[in-house]
């Protein structure tokens, strides 16, 4: 695993009440990376999720974490322009 | 080893185009979002539909969803106040995919309507009542009352959905019969 992916991984890990802990600006960014890819490729989703050590559950967590803070998901939207 | 081909079978026996399609739509949830906040909708309310679409289970697609019909709606016909309570109750009762944004752009119109009817009311000369504010305020008032009738209907379609859903509950789990329908009345449409 590469170590972008762990740090996107160890926020699912230290997930609490089923919830994962929110994306620092930096994850906003590699979430931001990862939705570009998928997007790019839907068909191929599953693959580059497991890649960064996430499953569609865990991917959709962490879009509802960073839609909920106005400063990320305005980074988000920037990133994914 | 033979698990090799299994293994890629799986996977492409998993290929799923409406999953796809959802996922692709899961990832622009932040991104309305932010338009939402970025038209002056409060946060509140953003909030509210949010944690709405996530705790009813809906994911992330189908909570956007949600979000780009407030936001479609709102650039139309304006944002109304409070409109996070609305799309929370719908989304209680069980109202889901184009019924709940049907739901949504109606209530949009209706409010807009409302809105258009009281300012017209306001022009209009006090007693004499023949004047071309009172006709405005009138034609207001029709628009708003068939938007109106437009929310109610999809409002109906939720309690229908939402009855469906307790009978199928009540078969599932006995007696014991679904929530209570005084949530119902939350949010939604405020004062005439």
């Amino acid at each position: 695993m590469k170590p972008a992916s762990m740090l996107v991984a160890a926020l699912l890990l230290a997930a609490c009440g089923g919830r994962p802990v929110p994306p620092t600006s930096d994850q906003v960014a590699e979430v931001a990376a990862i939705a570009s890819a998928v997007k790019a490729d839907p068909a191929k989703a599953d693959a580059i999720l497991e890649k960064h050590g996430l499953d569609r559950a865990r991917f959709e967590a962490l879009l509802f974490e960073v839609a909920e803070d106005p400063i990320k998901a305005a980074a988000y939207a920037q990133a994914l322009r | 080893m033979t698990f090799a081909p299994l293994l890629l079978l799986a996977l492409a026996v998993q290929a799923d185009p409406a999953a796809d399609e959802a996922l692709k739509r899961a990832i622009q949830l932040p991104v309305v979002a932010h338009e939402l906040r970025q038209d002056g909708v409060p946060e509140q309310d953003v909030d509210v539909a949010l944690e709405a679409g996530r705790t009813a289970g809906m994911g992330a697609g189908g909570t956007t969803e949600v979000l780009e019909a407030t936001r479609d709606a709102g650039r139309k016909d304006g944002h109304p106040e409070n409109f996070g309570a609305f799309v929370q109750a719908r989304i209680q009762e069980g109202l889901r995919g184009q019924d709940l944004s049907a739901a949504i752009r109606a209530e949009h119109a209706a409010r807009k309507a409302e809105r258009e009817a009281a300012k017209a009311a306001e022009g209009a000369p006090g007693a004499s009542g023949e004047a071309p504010g009172q006709a405005r305020a009138d034609e207001a008032k029709g628009k708003a009352d068939e938007a109106k009738g437009k929310a109610d209907e999809a409002k109906g379609k939720a309690d229908e959905a939402k009855g469906k859903a307790d009978e199928s509950h009540g078969k599932a789990g006995g007696s014991k019969g679904g929530g209570s329908s005084d949530e119902k009345k939350t949010g939604g449409k405020g004062g005439k």
